[in-house]
């Protein structure tokens, strides 16, 4: 079994005569005189440089493992810069310990924790605690980098500069702990109490943050009221990206955001904004405003965006702002855009980018959007892979109203699509959308006709129909006719590739 | 779109086009300090990097022509290794050899984006090894004395998970 692994390990990819690539399983064992005649690898000459960025991957326990293959990887790990992240997660330095209520549990370890903070903490640049189970080692380790902030080592078992450097904190509750088993009957709640103070007193002891993103936090209002404060006092001028989804479960608007004269981005739930944060926000250089719901989100119609006037007062005094519609929940039960069109047609929208796979999109809706922001839209993207039945008649599909919305977007830039069209749409919607680079369809999709439909509602000319009609006949020929209008190699996505394709919004 | 050419350091000359040449840092300043016009019918040489890995390079370079500039503090980003892109993952199943030299050539070249996901693609192959498991993975002979190894074991050993 081991020796299996072992050889497993050291297969390694290879190139045949024709220069494809394949996969070789190393399946001798050296014999003595081997070892005497082994050549070795170059791998223990990378330079530093590059081994900073490779060590930079790895967790904590394998750039230990890395530190013993050999002298050079052993110098690598004590380059300052593989220790700029620092992640937190319910197993990092911790140790077993035996409970009589709950078996074993894994807590912090304090000796090891002080240790490592006195090696490497003054070298953390981006601090992430991620949604951990255990409140017990998030609280303690929240309030040792405080504690190491707080003395700068003034006595003799701390080091000076641990927390000095850190630029980026990012902290996400697992706010349906309650319920990890049964993502569709989700009870969230928030943080509170004794974790919240710690986390308020790392944000002070943080000063010099540029980027702080707090998610899932689900406060009570009265709570989210004061989460700012110190931030506000101590990062006004440092902070350019800030996230805030659900800071609070319900509406609640938080003016911190508005205070912060260099922010560049803001990732905030619709229930925190108001008439006087879209009002601050104007006075700022913002350039991304992101309206983010997640699964966790309240789904009730009682979320509004502030009105019409409010988002025309913001793009009078800042012009340049650009904002970003996203959501993404993987429940049954979904989540809607709170955009009532005829109050925030004015709204700057560059983004629409919907990642509810249970959810059909109607016509209707897809139509809508584009009527109210046809000047401003840029990216246009249905993410995930549809859990609805997708039926094939045309008039039933959305073909028509995604090449209607082309035609009334004139910037859109990428589009993304996850149900069922066909090749002929695809085709028009490469000729009628003059700026489209990136269009991404799930071959698995995609229906190899073209459709009659198309010729009674449109006004083809003879010679477009021709070409239409004889380039949709095969996904090789609509992918070469879509590369030729694109000018590159376009292809269709296999389900996994269209799973994993990431939209760029910041264009 | 205008062209320029590269010469790898065996001599081959790669037409290449500007903007895709651009992705590269390293081109890009060259172009810009000398000055270069682009009817003009030099050749732009690159004693780093043989015809082998510079037409990889092209290869990724031209797939990715279109991705957005990579933000200048990735310090915002999660170190991840499991977001590598199919395409990347295909492209990056080389030989050992090969991808070293990529990593050399994208750190010469300095393009962001190919340095970045070389660089994740050996990552994923220290992670979950022990270190003889490394050795052997990347061919990498022990110099450590067992004493200096001890030595680096107890100096280290608070990285251990208990």
């Amino acid at each position: 079994m081991d020796s299996n692994l072992t050889k497993m390990s050291r297969g390694c990819w290879k190139f045949d005569e024709e220069d494809r690539a394949l996969y070789i399983d190393i399946e001798e064992e050296d014999t003595e005189e081997d070892k005497k005649n082994k050549v070795y690898s170059f791998w223990d000459q990378t330079p530093d440089l590059l081994l900073e960025e490779i060590f930079s991957y790895l967790t904590i326990r394998e750039r230990y493992y890395a530190s013993l293959v050999c002298r050079s990887w052993y110098r690598a790990f004590k380059l300052p810069r593989i220790w700029s992240t620092f992640t937190l997660g319910d197993n990092t330095l911790t140790r077993g310990k035996f409970n009589y209520h709950s078996g074993w549990q894994y807590v912090l370890d304090h000796m090891r924790t002080s240790t490592c903070l006195n090696k490497i903490g003054r070298n953390i640049r981006s601090l992430v605690l991620e949604p951990m189970l255990n409140f017990y080692n998030l609280y303690e380790f929240m309030n040792m980098i405080s504690w190491y902030t707080e003395r700068q080592g003034s006595d003799n078992t701390s080091v000076a500069g641990v927390g000095t450097h850190i630029h980026r904190l990012k902290f996400t509750f697992p706010c349906n702990m309650a319920n990890t088993d049964d993502p569709d009957n989700i009870r969230v709640f928030g943080t509170g109490g004794k974790l919240l103070e710690a986390l308020k007193r790392l944000m002070r002891n943080l000063r010099n943050l540029k980027c702080l993103e707090l998610i899932d936090l689900m406060l009570d209002n009265k709570e989210a009221l004061h989460l700012m404060d110190d931030i506000c006092a101590n990062c006004t001028q440092t902070l350019t990206k800030l996230v805030l989804i659900n800071t609070t479960r319900y509406y609640c608007p938080l003016l911190h955001v508005g205070v912060f004269i260099n922010l560049n981005v803001l990732v905030i739930g619709p229930q925190n904004l108001h008439e006087d944060v879209i009002d601050l926000i104007g006075y700022t250089k913002l350039e991304h405003l992101h309206i983010f719901q997640n699964r966790y989100s309240q789904k009730d119609a009682t979320v509004r965006l502030p009105s019409r006037k409010s988002w025309i007062k913001m793009r009078k005094n800042n012009p340049h702002i650009k904002v970003h519609f996203e959501v993404e929940s993987h429940k049954p039960t979904d989540i809607l855009l709170p955009i009532d069109l005829v109050e925030h047609g004015n709204i700057p929208c560059h983004s629409i980018v919907l990642d509810i796979p249970n959810t059909q999109i109607s016509p209707s809706t897809i139509l809508n959007h584009g009527a109210f922001f046809e000047s401003t839209i840029r990216v246009y993207a249905f993410k995930g892979l549809t859990r609805y039945f997708a039926p094939r008649n045309f008039s039933q599909r959305l073909d028509e109203a995604i090449v209607q919305f082309c035609k009334m977007c004139p910037n859109l830039h990428t589009l993304m699509i996850r149900d069922k069209i066909s090749t002929a749409t695809i085709l028009e919607i490469v000729s009628t959308a003059k700026n489209l680079r990136c269009l991404y369809v799930r071959r698995y999709s995609v229906l190899k006709k073209c459709d009659g439909d198309w010729l009674k509602i449109m006004n083809w000319s003879p010679a477009h129909y021709q070409w239409i009609k004889k380039n949709s006949r095969s996904y090789a020929s609509t992918e070469r006719e879509v590369s030729k209008i694109l000018n590159y190699r376009w292809y269709m996505l296999t389900e996994r590739e269209f799973r994993d394709q990431m939209v760029k919004l910041h264009l | 779109m205008p062209n320029i050419k590269l010469q790898s350091s065996d001599g081959e000359v790669f037409e290449v086009d500007v903007d895709i040449a651009k992705c590269s840092v390293t081109i890009k300043t060259m172009l810009e300090d000398l000055g270069m016009d682009e009817d003009e019918e030099e050749v732009v040489p690159l004693p780093n990097v043989n015809s082998a890995i510079l037409r990889k390079v092209i290869q990724w370079a031209t797939y990715h022509k279109d991705d957005p500039p990579p933000p200048e503090d990735d310090e915002n980003k999660d170190k991840r290794t499991d977001d590598i892109s199919s395409w990347d993952a295909d492209f990056l199943k080389v030989d050992q050899g090969t991808l070293y030299e990529l990593i050399l050539a994208a750190n010469y070249l300095d393009i962001k984006g190919l340095l970045e996901v070389t660089c994740k693609t050996v990552a994923n192959m220290i992670k979950g090894k022990t270190p003889e498991e490394v050795r052997k993975t990347f061919n990498i002979k022990n110099d450590f004395s067992p004493s200096e190894e001890e030595q680096v074991r107890k100096e280290n050993e608070w990285c251990e998970e208990k």
